[in-house]
């Protein structure tokens, strides 16, 4: 799942006390959309530190 | 040969679990295999079981106390045990119901404790629904075997703290655990258990003094001024008492008859707050004003880490003065009080877990 920090609440997070990876949740720190396992992003999800990524929409087509 | 054995004092942990029925144990049936919630304490003390103990020097025995004489009753007792933690958001929302045994939820999920007079039980020991009201099995537990479980237990009286200058800024909490189950039976409190459920591990988010964006009192009149803040503290008690004997004398109840609130909290002297007309803390300590307080630990509640606590105080004494390098800062002391609708002390605390599942 792709997932991106709400940046004025991810700061909280302990990284030794959750799933997620440190280079994922460096990443989320700095304000990058990261891929993660659904387990990962349902942990953050609870604590309510991140939301969902919107996927870009593909301009295929689109002249 | 004496044995070699030590017991590191990191070695004891204890948790806790929520009863489904008052003062039962929720596993007695052997090794107790329930999954307790670790609490995150750095030494952990040991329960302490306050019975009856007469001993008699009775006519006719000479100079000193016979053996014979002494009678002991574990019925009717309370057991009683301190604890001293940081606040994590589970701890914190868990310890303020056990303390105020009161708690609503909403979205997913924020906890809200508040002490208004009239939501809080006055009584436990009917029936437990949906986690209130809020006692629970602690299980101490320093090996296999030597376990004590006690059941029935709730906070007599819950402080919350936190100050720029200690434990890193980091919220903390303190208070007491208290059970009128004193008599070792099977099915309640017990001696000699082993616990071997897989046990849930503290949390590892914690609230900072640092992140509390918002800091708002009254003064004066004058509405939500903005204050910086040093140090808080909170104290709440409710008073616990046992009440009454059930077939193995331990409580049937437990009476709750008054809630109480005090605090103290330290704020720099500036314009806002000071000695002057119109901002002056003195002249509200002396006018017997009361004040509303806000605390809020983060941007919002919907997070992890957050909390937010808003109090109706009213000055207990003259407004002291704490001296630094920082310049003057105001120490209040201050207790709780309803006002009109506005509750004593409400405490809301961001956890996404339901309180069936503690």
């Amino acid at each position: 799942m792709k997932i991106k920090a709400k940046i004025n609440k991810i700061h909280r997070i302990n990284p030794n006390g959750v799933l997620c990876d440190k280079g994922s949740l460096d990443k989320l720190r700095s304000g990058e959309s990261v891929d993660v396992t659904e387990e990962v992003a349902n942990e953050l999800l609870n604590m309510g530190v991140i939301e969902k990524a919107q996927n870009k929409k593909s301009k295929k087509g689109v002249k | 040969m004496a044995d070699t054995r030590v017991l590191p004092v990191s070695s004891v942990k204890y948790g806790l679990k929520a009863e489904t029925s008052f003062g039962v144990g929720l596993d007695s049936d052997g090794a107790d295999s329930i999954a307790y919630l670790t609490q995150g304490v750095v030494q952990v003390q040991k329960p302490t079981f306050n019975i009856m103990r007469e001993s008699r020097l009775l006519s006719g025995r000479g100079t000193v106390k016979n053996a014979a004489d002494t009678v002991t009753n574990t019925r009717g007792g309370t057991v009683t045990m301190p604890f001293e933690m940081l606040a994590t958001p589970r701890n914190l929302a868990q310890h303020a119901l056990l303390v105020g045994q009161e708690n609503s939820q909403s979205g997913s999920i924020l906890h809200e404790m508040e002490i208004d007079g009239s939501s809080n039980s006055t009584s436990i020991g009917g029936t437990i629904s949906g986690g209130l009201p809020h006692s629970v099995n602690l299980a101490y537990y320093p090996n296999a075997g030597e376990g004590i479980k006690v059941c029935g237990v709730v906070c007599s009286d819950l402080t919350i703290s936190g100050d720029v200058a200690a434990n890193n800024g980091m919220v903390s909490i303190s208070g007491n655990y208290f059970s009128g189950f004193s008599n070792p039976v099977s099915t309640s409190t017990v001696l000699e258990q082993t616990f071997d459920g897989t046990w849930v591990a503290p949390e590892s988010t914690y609230f900072n003094v640092l992140d509390f964006d918002t800091r708002t009192l009254d003064v004066e009149g004058n509405a939500n001024q903005v204050f910086i803040m040093k140090a808080f503290t909170f104290n709440i008690a409710n008073g616990v008492n046992r009440v009454g004997f059930d077939t193995n004398g331990n409580a049937e109840l437990y009476a709750l008859p008054e809630y109480t609130i005090t605090g103290s909290m330290t704020i720099k002297y500036d314009d806002l707050f000071d000695y002057s007309a119109g901002t002056n803390v003195i002249q509200d300590f002396l006018d017997g004003d009361t004040m509303t307080l806000n605390l809020i630990c983060g941007a919002g509640n919907d997070a992890e880490g957050e909390m937010e606590i808003t109090a109706e105080i009213q000055y207990t004494g003259d407004p002291a003065q704490d001296l630094s390098e920082n310049g003057v800062f105001h120490t209040l002391e201050f207790e709780c009080v309803k006002n009109g609708n506005d509750e004593a002390f409400k405490l809301e605390v961001f956890k996404n877990e339901a309180i069936t599942s503690w």
